[in-house]
């Protein structure tokens, strides 16, 4: 293969799409860069404003900090949003070959390795993204400098925004971005056609929330028994996502750009934002180790709405398995009858998410002897958990109120 | 020469190639056989764009999956892929990141056959893309090229200047293995026929071969006969038609005598023709597809 022409010949072929994406993108940037306040409000100060929100929970007061303040933090929201319109949009494009039976012909009989293919389309897309990105932020940015500067030559004010820090965020925005885009990449790369790929990134995002929370739920659950605190349950579930560490970053560096004001920021230091942080960062870094490691499947299941054998299997029965661990930890907190009505419900539903999962797929509701196998094993380790937490919920507290 | 050594290529429960052993030498093959006999999975297995779920592929002595030898393996599938807004440079471009290509016998081909250079390819009619990527896969430098339903769509003109290119190869020692529809585009054109029926080698052979064991018969009986009457006899019977007052009948010989229906059917009249050749390879299918329904 020819490297550099492919390379050259790939970027040429994907132009298209990304002008699409960048008139999008910018038009939305920037017009929240020309809506920024770029004059000193004294009550927008985060040092004021950020201590309203200190007790209102994770989600509202990084929100709160990005949405408060002079309206630059509405900019890097937007921003961060935009981006992930990308991040999504991308890997579709990305591994459209393999949903397309006769590029997968051409693509699949050309004398390179498999995976090299893909890998570069890989790093072509997030290069190209990333070029787009920082050039609509550079010139957002510059738009919201300029209006600063001729917003202080009229009124004679001097009052600048910390503009260092624009760059830190942009530079952490890199990282998470490309986080969130080697995610949904892994994602795409697990489907075979286009409607397959859709399903499948968005089960991802639900899967990897809702573990994200079961998890949290767990070791919060155990934090507050062995601290005799009985606030278990996460203020805001949707913390939990892939994308969480972009808001978060853009919370502090949107707050620091404000004239250097940090304001109130320990909520970002809270024991359910690490966790969230960590989580999202681990999950996504994890996607990203995985689409280097992918080898690229034998051209026959390309245009096909099947995932691949078996790691397909476990993804499918992962998504049931989360919804009835989730349940099955918040209903081991509850004394009652409920718990028990809870916990068959979480494996009634773990049983009709896998089979609705299973006819998307396959196109059939066909239970293998592997299916069953996992399904008893997953139920069995959710009750011994349920039953377990529910013993050392008894033991701490007698009975329990959520 | 490639060598293709028990292969196997299972879709769900429906085997596509069913333990396929062959050698094919350099020069022009034609690949044949029903709708879902197995060509165009072959062709995809031999350019690595399936992989076998058992047997191997040799081409010149190396496994076909290695980068190396893909190289010298050039696959034109029946709807050849190319991007939205391409024109003939950019579909050039793209295989060029791949194969060696022979840019100005590429661009010779496309003004020999007429074809418009302006406009994205997207917006050819189904003849005129087919005529450039056939433009395109005889201009590649390969050892091996399978041009799958190889000449669908495309006028008798271009069809000539094309097999001229094909017979080129051919000579200077390429393997280019084809398949049609169009029987009638293969003959005079293939070196060797191969018919596959239902995944398996069904026969292989030269045009000679292909219509050795077979004879044809018209006769006019005073009675009706049907195609059952010459079976009960112990005949093979590749074909049976009635034209007017006329029986037109092919049996496959595969060693035995010709038919002797004189005492037992009485014909009025009963004489030997000789087939068309364009007939043999139709023909040819027809008794694989009898004797898989006799089995």
């Amino acid at each position: 293969m020819n490297r550099k022409a492919f390379i050259r010949w790939q970027i040429k072929n994907f132009l298209p799409f990304f002008a699409i994406l960048l008139a999008i993108v910018s038009s939305s940037f920037f017009s929240f860069a020309f809506a920024t306040n770029v004059a000193y409000m004294p009550y927008n100060d985060p040092a004021i404003a950020g201590a309203e929100s200190n007790n209102s929970g994770i989600i509202a007061s990084v929100f709160g900090l990005l949405t408060d303040g002079s309206g630059l933090s509405a900019s890097f929201f937007s921003f961060a949003i935009v981006g992930f319109l990308y991040a999504t949009v991308i890997p579709f494009v990305v591994y459209y070959y393999r949903y397309n039976k006769k590029a997968s012909d051409a693509y699949g009989q050309f004398p390179a390795k498999r995976g090299e293919i893909i890998r570069i389309r890989v790093i072509i897309g997030q290069v190209m993204g990333l070029i787009v990105l920082a050039g609509i932020f550079l010139v957002g940015s510059l738009i919201i400098l300029l209006r600063q500067v001729i917003h202080n030559v009229v009124s004679g004010e001097s009052f600048y925004f910390e503009y260092g820090y624009f760059f830190l965020f942009f530079l952490v925005y890199v990282i998470t971005w490309s986080m969130v885009y080697y995610f949904n990449c892994f994602a795409c790369s697990r489907a075979h056609c286009l409607k397959n790929a859709v399903i499948t990134v968005a089960a991802y995002q639900v899967v990897v929330s809702l573990l994200l929370i079961a998890i949290y739920t767990y070791s919060a659950s155990l934090w507050s028994v062995l601290n005799r605190d009985g606030n278990l349950l996460p203020d805001w579930l949707f913390t939990f996502t892939p994308y969480f560490p972009t808001f978060y970053f853009g919370a502090i560096f949107s707050r620091l750009a404000y004239n250097g004001h940090t304001g109130d920021l320990s909520v970002l230091g809270s024991y359910q934002a690490i966790v969230s942080l960590l989580g999202s960062l681990l999950v996504t870094g994890g996607a990203a180790v995985g689409v280097f490691l992918d080898k690229e499947p034998s051209g026959e299941t390309y245009g096909l709405s099947k995932p691949r054998a078996i790691q397909d299997k476990i993804g499918l029965h992962l998504a049931g398995t989360v919804f009835l661990f989730f349940i099955a930890v918040i209903s081991s907190g509850i004394g009652t009858l409920l718990s028990i009505f809870l916990i068959a419900m979480a494996v009634v539903m773990y049983a009709g998410v896998y089979l609705l999962l299973l006819f998307i797929y396959y196109k059939n509701l066909r239970l293998t002897k592997t299916d069953w196998i996992f399904y008893a094993a997953n139920v069995a380790s959710a009750l011994i958990l349920a039953i377990t937490m529910f013993f050392i919920f008894q033991n701490a507290f007698g009975t329990l109120h959520y | 020469m490639i060598e293709i050594r028990n292969l196997t290529k299972t879709f769900g429960e429906t085997k596509a190639v069913d333990n396929l052993s062959l050698t094919i030498n350099p020069g022009i093959v034609g690949l044949v056989g029903h709708n879902g006999a197995g060509k165009s999975t072959l062709f995809r297995l031999l350019s690595d764009v399936f992989t076998p779920d058992a047997g191997e592929i040799l081409v010149e002595g190396k496994p076909h999956n290695l980068p190396e030898t893909k190289a010298r393996v050039f696959f034109l599938s029946d709807d050849p892929y190319c991007g939205l807004t391409d024109n003939y440079k950019d579909v050039y471009r793209f295989y060029a990141n791949f194969y060696p290509i022979d840019f100005e016998k590429y661009v010779g081909l496309l003004d020999t056959l007429h074809l418009p250079k302006k406009g994205r390819v997207g917006n050819y009619s189904k003849g005129m893309k087919r005529q450039l990527f056939l433009a395109l896969s005889l201009s590649v430098e390969a050892d091996v090229y399978l041009l799958d339903e190889a000449f669908d769509g495309i006028d008798p003109l271009a069809l000539d200047l094309i097999k001229g290119e094909i017979i080129k190869l051919g000579e200077n020692g390429k393997t280019v293995i084809l398949s049609s529809h169009n029987i009638a585009s293969l003959e005079r054109l293939v070196d060797r026929f191969i018919l596959l029926y239902k995944g398996k080698l069904s026969k292989e052979g030269t045009d000679e071969d292909m219509g050795e064991s077979l004879v044809k018969y018209q006769g006019v009986f005073a009675n009706e006969v049907k195609e059952e009457d010459f079976t009960k006899l112990g005949l093979r019977v590749a074909s049976f038609k009635k034209v007017g007052s006329i029986y037109h009948v092919v049996f496959s010989l595969n060693g035995k005598e010709e038919p002797n229906i004189e005492e037992s059917l009485k014909p009025i009249l009963w004489e030997k023709v000789a087939i068309d050749p364009d007939e043999v390879i139709a023909l040819q299918m027809r008794l694989a597809e009898k004797e898989a329904d006799h089995e």
